[in-house]
């Protein structure tokens, strides 16, 4: 049995990083900057990291046996928001990347979604969101 | 160039899904996904994410997990003393140039750094 016990003043704001193993992590890190525009870890306190907008967010906890993230052994995927889903679809397919859009294209009730793994093989959903939901 | 402006969702494979649900949001104020509860979903404020591919060989994701999770929270030490009257243990917090921090794992072993960055 849970107990129910909402914080109250403590409370995540946000996600301030996300951190996770690599085989060729500087390879990769540019790999995410190249593609979706996130900035690189900045090498000194001075200069500013990635700056995230705020919205919605589904943080969740799936069934071990998910065929959702697609390998086996991916044990996680991560979603993006975007602005215009079909221009950073083109530049990764342009540069060779398998893109799948989430009921081909079509907006579902929150927005619109594509799929795809990053070169090591790590899951990313992105999402333009509109419909019922503004992001 | 269009980028990718946030973060709208994480997934991740758990012994139970459920529960782990209801541990975040009982004890980080995470709302469950509005899918599954028809609820309001969690809402991030702006912020800086520091996202960040690491070596397999590392002293920071625990041992046989491939991510860690940091959270932004505004006040850490209430944080900690709601954590630990939830039963969770945690350490004390470590005071940084770049904020306060402090690192702990989720139920079924899940690294979670959270952190109160600076004032302004």
């Amino acid at each position: 049995m849970i107990k129910v016990q909402m914080p109250s003043n403590g409370r995540a704001t946000g996600i301030g990083g996300f951190f996770f193993k690599a085989k060729n992590p500087e390879k990769l890190a540019r790999w995410y900057e190249a593609m979706l525009g996130i900035q690189l870890t900045p090498k000194n306190y001075d200069d500013p990291p990635w700056r995230t907008e705020g919205g919605t967010t589904v943080f969740e906890p799936f069934a071990e046996d998910t065929d959702y993230f697609g390998a086996e052994g991916q044990s996680w995927m991560i979603n993006f928001r975007v602005d215009d889903l079909d221009h950073v679809v083109l530049r990764l397919r342009n540069a060779a990347h398998d893109v799948h859009y989430e009921g081909d294209g079509d907006p579902f009730p929150n927005g619109r979604f594509a799929k795809l793994h990053d070169p090591e093989g790590n899951a990313i959903q992105l999402w333009e969101p509109g419909g019922k939901d503004p992001g | 160039m269009e980028k990718v402006t946030g973060i709208g969702g994480f997934f991740f494979r758990a012994s139970n899904p459920e529960s782990l649900s209801l541990w975040y949001r009982d004890n980080l104020g995470i709302d469950l996904a509005p899918q599954k509860t028809g609820g309001a979903p969690w809402v991030q404020e702006t912020g800086f994410t520091v996202f960040d591919p690491f070596p397999m060989q590392n002293d920071m994701i625990p041992a046989g997990k491939a991510w860690m999770m940091n959270f932004r929270v505004g006040n850490l030490q209430a944080m900690i003393d709601q954590l630990r009257a939830n039963g969770n243990g945690v350490p004390d917090l470590t005071d940084y140039p770049h904020g306060k921090f402090v690192e702990f794992a989720d139920p079924e072993g899940n690294g979670i750094q959270l952190w109160q960055p600076p004032a302004g």
